[in-house]
This record gives structure tokens, sequence and C-alpha cells, in this order.
């Protein structure tokens, strides 16, 4: 599903990343993990094609996103579900609302596709909190939310950016729980994390980056102490 | 789309009134130009199709005679509405004329009138020739214009003046309205500009979600049609009100001189005439208004 074949990504003299090649399957979770400047926000913004690589070719099923037009990247990015740690909600919108934009964006309004916002706040138990505005959130309610939206766009594919970075333990696991159930529906999803308890209790893929470089990709890993 | 842009519209009411009521006074003042300038029209087109012309034959003239330079002018372009003046027609305007004294009438023959030939010409550019050409006819004694407008000007110098009030009405009023279009247009741009430079994030999360650029514009757009329209609305309103409140004072001032229509109907299809061009064109003025803010300011 994700491709990269020797990507190097270099903003002016310095290297983000440097000769990355990996795969991920479909229906593949797999962590991203490495300490701050490692080079996993710029592997994230390669997918989402808000930059492109300075030499290399990133792929999503099988396409070089090189070859997208501009006029394409819209299209391309309703099938990638992404979640920031900084939640990038709409503050001038409930909950509902938030949600609901993702299926106005892809100009989908039918009622059936309202019935699939309210399953997808149910799924994540934030159907009590519909009509509430972001700032009258938690932190978690707030994550909820994003994966709600993610979620009604039938995505192929989620990145997740430190989904988990301004959370309990509990609630962080709640979240991850959540990004589990639609990698075994079949969406692959990258997961950018420093969170070394949820890595650990998970034993999913771990690709470990240090320097703009793969440190290691190890099937059942572990998060690594020097991260 | 609409309702993006109506949230966009409640969040800052002050900007969206400034916006809207720079569009009212635009607009209001176009009602009243266009209303000035629809009214000194019809006045000048009232005079310069009232007959202006008369040709008396001479003595002996005949009813013959004067059918023959009718037909003749009736044949010609430049020539609008021609009317035959029997003598005894001559002597019933000369009654009425002199109706105040009316022994004096009593005394006048008909056969003491000569016959003549009311016409206008359809433009009056071309008096001076017809004149010329009707002169050289033997049974044509002298040509007059018929009126003047009682202030001591003839009809020509009227017309000639009023020509030329319309001509620099319709300057001025041009300029003027260029002016207020374009610094409608300026606030429109400065307020969508605001607009989207305050809602940085909120574009920049609809992007990463896989919105197209149209779907990110278009409640701008719609912002910038709305404060037009609703502008252009109440600025027509506004001078149509005053218009209709003024009316009767206007009718009564110009007396028989059609400025506006006369009758209710007449009026009300003037100002929804005036009220579609000005929607139309707060149309093209709020689209492009906020088209030019977001090639300005929203490059995505």
């Amino acid at each position: 599903m994700i491709k990269f074949e020797s990507v190097t990504k270099k903003y002016g003299s310095t290297i983000a990343l440097d000769d990355v090649t990996f795969e991920v399957g479909e229906g593949e979770f797999a962590f991203l993990t490495g300490h701050s400047g490692a080079g996993k926000t710029t592997l994230i913004r390669l997918l989402l094609c808000e930059i492109t690589p300075t030499s290399g070719k990133v792929l999503i099923e099988g396409r070089d996103l090189k070859s997208l037009k501009k006029s394409d990247i819209p299209y391309y990015r309703r099938k990638i579900g992404v979640i920031f740690q900084d939640f990038k909600l709409l503050q001038d919108r409930t909950v509902y609302e938030n949600v609901k934009i993702a299926t106005e964006i892809d100009g989908r309004t039918t009622p059936e596709e309202e019935k699939k916002v309210q399953n997808a706040l149910k799924d994540v138990g934030m159907t009590n909190k519909a009509n509430l505005f972001p700032r009258q959130l938690s932190g978690g309610e707030v994550q909820r939310t994003v994966i709600a939206r993610v979620l009604v766009q039938k995505p192929k594919v989620i990145l997740a950016d430190e989904p988990t970075g301004n959370l309990d333990p509990q609630t962080a696991m709640q979240i991850v729980d959540l990004l589990q159930d639609a990698a075994k529906n079949g969406v692959t999803v990258l997961m950018a994390t420093h969170n070394a308890d949820i890595v650990d209790a998970l034993k999913h893929r771990v690709i470990r980056l240090k320097e703009g470089k793969i440190q290691s990709d190890v099937k059942k890993g572990k998060y690594e102490k020097n991260d | 789309m609409i309702n993006t842009a109506v949230k966009h519209i409640r969040r800052s009411p002050y900007q969206a009134l400034t916006a809207i009521m720079i569009m009212t006074i635009t607009f209001f003042v176009a009602t009243i130009l266009i209303l000035l300038a629809y009214g000194s029209s019809t006045t000048l087109k009232y005079f310069e199709t009232k007959p202006q012309l008369m040709a008396y034959l001479v003595k002996d003239g005949t009813q013959e005679d004067a059918e023959r330079i009718s037909k003749k002018l009736q044949s010609d372009p430049r020539v609008e509405r021609v009317k035959i003046v029997t003598q005894e027609e001559a002597l019933q305007i000369y009654k009425e004329l002199s109706s105040s004294q009316p022994l004096i009438s009593e005394f006048v023959s008909p056969k003491t009138l000569p016959i003549s030939i009311d016409f206008s010409v359809a433009d009056l550019k071309f008096t001076q020739e017809l004149i010329s050409e009707l002169e050289k006819d033997p049974k044509i004694d002298e040509i007059n214009f018929t009126a003047s407008l009682g202030t001591g000007q003839s009809l020509e110098e009227a017309v000639d003046k009023l020509s030329n009030i319309s001509k620099y009405l319709k300057i001025a009023g041009g300029v003027t309205l260029t002016f207020l279009i374009l610094s409608s247009l300026l606030v429109l741009l400065v307020i969508i500009g605001m607009r989207i430079s305050s809602r940085r994030d909120e574009i920049e999360i609809l992007q990463l979600l896989g919105a197209t650029s149209g779907f990110i514009r278009s409640p701008f757009i719609a912002e910038g049609v709305f404060y037009a329209v609703v502008g252009a609305f109440a600025g027509w309103l506004l001078a149509s009100l005053l218009t209709l409140y003024l009316s009767p004072s206007l009718v009564a001032y110009f007396a028989g001189v059609p400025f506006l229509p006369k009758d209710l109907f007449g009026l009300l299809k003037l100002f929804g005439i005036i009220l579609t061009g000005q929607i139309l064109l707060a149309l093209i003025l709020g689209a492009s208004g906020s088209f030019v803010a977001i090639k300005r300011y929203l490059k995505i």
C-alpha cells in the first residue's frame, strides 16, 4: 500500500530523510519511532503530498505521488486519513460538524451520509458530545472526534502523527484501540509516536528512524530507549 | 457553501455591515443617477419630438400645394409627424390664442390666414438643412419655429441646453459611479482579504482533508456576492422610496414634461428594470471583488 523507494528529502543543506526504503502492506499497522527531528513528520508530509522528495519515489497503491497533478491532490488526500498531535479541528464548528465536513468535502450530502457520521461518532463514543465545540472537550475527546472524522472518510491509509502526545495513558490506549480496529478492517495505519508503553504493549511492526535514516525495521518491535 | 458564508458574516458583523453600507451608498447613488439620466433623456426626447417647425404657404397657396409638400415631407426620413393646418384650423388656433380679446378674432376671416404645414424633425441637427430645402419651394412663404419656452429662449436653444445638461449629467454620473464602484470593489477586496487571513488555519485543515480549491473559495465568493446584492437592494429601495415620496412634487414641477412615468405601473416598471440591472451589476461586482481578493490572498 505504502512504498518508499530510496527517498531523500533535503531542506537546503539539511537532510531530513536520507535514502529511505520501506513498504507497508494493506491492513498493516506500523509504528514509526525516532527522536524529534528524526524525519517522522517529513515522512508523513511526503505521504500527504505537502512536500515532494528531493530524490526517490513515494508510492501509494503503486502510484508515484510525483505523478499527481496539483488538481488531483485533493482527491488523493480524501483516501488518506490524518490524525495530528494538534488535532486540527475547526474551532467554530461542533463535534458533529467537524466530522461531517469530511463528507461535505467529498460531495456526499445524502441522509445516509448523515447516518454514517452518527455511526462514526457512536464508534468513538462521542454521540452525547456531538453538539459541543472543540474548546468544550477534553484532549481525549478531541482526538476521538478527529478519529471519527477520519473514519467517515473511509480512508485506505491512516497516518497518525503523535496522536497520543497530549493524552493520559488510559485515553491514549483507547485511541490506539480505535486505530487497531480500523487496521482490522483493512486500513493501513502508520503511526508516528514517542509512546513507549503503547509500542511495547501492541507488538506491531516498528520502523525506527534516526537522523533521517531507517535505523531498524522490526516485525514485532519494541520501543528503543534511545528514541 | 451558503451556510459557511453566513457563518463568516455572523462572526464578524461589523465588517459585513461596512461592506453592505458602502454597497448601499454606491447603488443608492447609481439608482438616483439612472433616474436622472432617464428623466433628462425623456425630457430631451419630449422636446425634440414636439412639433417644431411651421411652413406657411404663400397667399395663393392651395390645399393641393399643401398636400404635395406634406407628402414630400412624409417620405423624408429626417422628418417626423407631418400635419396640414387648414385655414379654418388656423383660425381656430388663433381664436384660442387670443381668447382674452374675443372681439379682435371676430374680425379675422379664415382667408386672411395662410395654410401651413406643422412638422417635427427626428433630430434637431436636420433643422437648418430642411429649412433651406423647403425655402426653395415657390409655394412656401416662410418657415418658423412654432414656439418658445416662455422664457425668451427658442426651442432650439432650450433643447441645446437640455442636451448639454443631459450630456454633462451622464459624464459626471459616469465618473461618480466609476469612483464609487472602484471604492466598493476595494472595500470588498480588503474585507474578503481580512476574512481569508483570519481563516488561514481553517483553510489549511480543509486542504489536508482533501478540499478542492473551489470548495475553499466558494464561501468567500458567496460572501462578496451577498454583500453586493444586499447593498444593491438596499440602495435601490432607499432611492425608490425617496423618488416615490418626491414624485408628486416632481410631476407637478415638470408639468407636462414626462420627467418620470406619470402612472404607478410605469414607475414600478422603471424601478423593476433598474433593480434587475443593479442586481446583475452587484453579482458581477461581488464576484469580481471576491475573486480578486482570493487571487491576491488565497494562493492554494
